[in-house]
């Protein structure tokens, strides 16, 4: 099976599938936070949670700072913004959808009743 | 009608007053399909539908919106189980990989039909698909949080 090329939309998703990446997101929601920070709730090491920031970052939920030095990471929501809207967007779809489909299927009742 | 958002990306639950036997054939027949997807503000031409049900086909449509922009829609039946389930995949971006999952089961009711309906977050492997499994509702609590801003 080849490997599917992941739109932004699936970045999202999978950069949020992760348990540990999504309590690093909860944490920035209060804040920039550096590796140090970032690390202390978990039993992980600096260079695993540079990992999951990098996916973080791949993902454009994250950014870092300039400074070589501190690098504090800081929150980007505007992925997430999408995911929600693709969501939403999807809901309102299927629920106009259903509303016609619920008139089709009385239109044919009705028509099995007359004849 | 009840919607809401789960483990696995989208719910939703409707009541019929049709036999299964029924509303599986408005998911399964071309002409009847192509009358409510999208719902009643727009049109599915019949002559832009490939669409038999049959596990490992794949199928696609053209929508035409009120405003004449047109969606194309592809993806592959992958379980049609008569009268009670229908599994297919779906993308309305055709040229990328990834394929959203919507599973629809119907089960006889005293008035007609209850329709569940799932539909999955495209682009997952397995793995992340268990990923978002064990924890949605920790992303949902910090989606609440952060589109507010």
């Amino acid at each position: 099976m080849r490997t599917a090329p992941l739109d932004p939309l699936s970045r999202t998703f999978a950069a949020l599938a992760d348990p540990t990446r999504r309590g690093i997101l909860a944490r920035l929601t209060q804040g920039p936070a550096n590796v140090g920070d970032l690390a202390e709730p978990y039993d992980l090491t600096f260079a695993a949670v540079s990992k999951h920031l990098r996916v973080l970052q791949d993902a454009g939920l994250v950014t870092r700072g300039r400074d070589a030095q501190y690098r504090p990471a800081v929150l980007d929501a505007t992925p997430m913004k999408a995911a929600s809207a693709w969501i939403d967007d999807y809901r309102r779809f299927w629920e106009h959808s259903f509303a016609a489909l619920d008139d089709y299927l009385t239109t044919i009742q009705n028509k099995e009743q007359e004849s | 009608m009840t919607g809401f958002t789960t483990d696995t990306g989208i719910e939703i639950e409707r009541d019929f007053a049709a036999a299964p036997a029924d509303v599986f054939a408005a998911w399964t027949t071309p002409e009847a399909f192509a009358r409510w997807f999208g719902g009643d503000q727009v049109q599915v031409p019949l002559d832009s539908l490939d669409y038999r049900a049959e596990a490992g086909r794949s199928w696609s449509a053209t929508m035409v919106l009120p405003d004449g922009n047109t969606i194309a829609w592809a993806g592959e039946f992958v379980e049609v189980a008569p009268v009670s389930r229908l599994v297919l995949t779906m993308t309305d971006q055709p040229d990328v990989d990834a394929r959203a999952t919507i599973a629809v089961d119907l089960a006889p009711t005293e008035t007609g039909t209850r329709m569940r309906f799932t539909q999955t977050t495209p682009g997952f492997t397995a793995e992340q698909r268990e990923g978002v499994l064990a924890g949605w509702q920790g992303f949902i609590d910090v989606l609440q949080q952060v589109a507010k801003g």
